[in-house]
């Protein structure tokens, strides 16, 4: 995907995406959380899919407008605590974003392919990344899980994954639980990549990167749950 | 089932046989078999093909033919495991009991039974990496296929605290089976077993543990009257989620009494 450039002058990227004065204008709402200097966080949503900013701008949006609509029904109160939870909800999609943006990052410059293995309303695999040899033969895989969280252990911890219906993240009932799902619900690209990891399961590599509110992006905070080795 | 989710799971079901040769290479593959993640990738493949079979061409041999492969190849990889291969662990932790359901629901005693004596070993080790819920749901499960009266009243009491939070009403049904099981009550265990066909769809949704082939079947529900008829209690059919066809027969129990109860319900 190529990037977009950041125009400094209008604080807008040259495709016309997402201006930076709008998040800015939010964060207050949000009631902090968020704590990137400017120069990380410009740098993370130029690679952050620029789909994915605009709808958490969206959200906010609509939360502000659906605040306003629900004071006159229900009241200061109640429409305040709806607009919360609706304004956590989209920071929580936007941390997440800005951590798989991080991992992104990371990745391409070291020469792999993002692929993407989503389905459904943003579920599926965080990021699945592939170097391909010069006769386009496939190297190395690596899929990653990415966190943001406000401390990050000082030690290996398998409680930055999740446990989910399907055992831990990145395990392997959690990994053949996705590629089915993908396999009914996900988009033409989703399931050219879970053919790809299949094809080359014995290539796959896991990682967990974790992305602090300071902008600090580790690799080696996450205990991997046993998968293949 | 609409015509909709028909014709999507027609599709599934025919785009699934283009790449399975990817699958049985993987299986074959000593290096990726090795820690069974072969065998792993099949059994899913299997169990939806089961599922296809049942709810698309209502055909039952196939049905039982794929359902028993599934749930052997879960268990050659808790017997592998068991004999000390490096199978990953993650696949024989006590989530494996969503495969239970299968033998349990094809009516195989004996299967079901060195099933879950197998899987409740791996108490300590599912502890790390699955949630207390299904860890409860799990032990509780088997612990009534090896007709464990102690393990049955603690993992009873155990999965009725961890269905109270969060995510717990969705099976609350199958808590309501085990509790009404060790009261011996017969219409706790058939109100239960509504609850559990009543709450099913809510199981079936693309993040949950089931998915849209199940939509028509309900096999843990099958499992759970089977069970129920086993431990002697005459429990009827829940059509169309729980049809009969799949039910054990009370007479193969070799139990009158039950039977005539049955009758006379």
């Amino acid at each position: 995907m190529a990037i977009a450039a950041f125009d400094k002058s209008t604080t807008k990227f040259s495709d016309g995406g997402l201006q930076r004065t709008d998040i800015e204008f939010d964060w207050p709402l949000l009631g902090g959380g968020l704590k990137l200097s400017a120069k990380a966080l410009i740098a993370l949503l130029r690679s952050a899919p620029r789909a994915t900013a605009r709808r958490v701008t969206g959200i906010l949006d609509d939360t502000v407008r659906a605040f306003f609509k629900d004071v006159g029904n229900v009241g200061y109160r109640k429409a305040l605590a709806k607009a919360h939870g609706r304004a956590a909800q989209a920071l929580k999609d936007f941390k997440g974003q800005l951590a798989e943006a991080a991992a992104r990052r990371t990745l391409e410059r070291a020469g792999y392919t993002y692929m993407p293995a989503k389905y459904g309303a943003n579920n599926g695999i965080d990021g699945v990344f592939v170097k391909f040899l010069p006769n386009g033969a496939v190297k190395d895989i690596v899929i990653v899980e990415s966190k943001f969280k406000g401390g990050i252990p000082g030690f290996q911890s398998v409680r930055v994954l999740s446990k989910t219906e399907n055992g831990h993240q990145l395990s392997r009932p959690w990994f053949d639980k996705i590629m089915k799902e993908i396999e009914k619900r996900g988009d033409p690209a989703s399931k050219a990549t879970r053919k790809l990891l299949l094809d080359n399961i014995n290539k796959i590599r896991l990682k967990v990167n974790v992305l602090d509110p300071n902008g600090i992006n580790r690799w080696n905070r996450a205990k991997l749950p046993e998968w293949i080795d | 089932m609409n015509d909709t989710d028909r014709q999507f799971l027609t599709n599934i079901r025919t785009q699934g046989y283009e790449d399975e040769w990817i699958l049985l290479k993987n299986r074959e593959d000593p290096e990726i078999e090795r820690y069974g993640g072969g065998t792993s990738m099949l059994i899913g493949r299997r169990l939806f093909q089961a599922m296809a079979a049942y709810v698309l061409d209502h055909d039952l041999t196939a049905f039982r033919r794929l359902l028993r492969e599934t749930a052997e190849m879960r268990l050659s990889l808790l017997r592998r495991f068991d004999l000390g291969e490096p199978i990953s662990s993650s696949l024989v932790t006590l989530l494996a009991h969503r495969e239970l359901f299968l033998p349990l629901a094809l009516g195989d005693r004996e299967m079901s039974r060195e099933f879950a004596e197998r899987l409740i070993t791996k108490e300590q080790l599912s502890r790390r990496q699955i949630r207390p819920i299904d860890m409860a749901f799990g032990m509780c499960l088997c612990s009534f296929v090896v007709h464990d009266q102690t393990a049955m009243e603690k993992w009873t009491v155990e999965f009725a605290n961890r269905c109270q939070r969060p995510g717990g009403k969705k099976i609350s049904g199958y808590l309501d089976v085990f509790s009404a099981m060790l009261e011996q009550n017969i219409d706790g265990i058939n109100q239960g077993l509504d609850q559990v066909a009543k709450l099913h769809l809510r199981q079936c949704t693309p993040s949950g543990v089931l998915s849209v082939e199940d939509r028509d079947l309900c096999v843990w529900g099958v499992g759970m009257v089977n069970l129920a008829r086993w431990c002697g209690f005459p429990v009827g059919p829940r059509p169309p989620l729980i049809p009969a066809e799949l039910l054990v027969s009370l007479e193969s129990d070799g139990n009158s009494q039950t039977c005539n109860l049955l009758e006379r319900i």
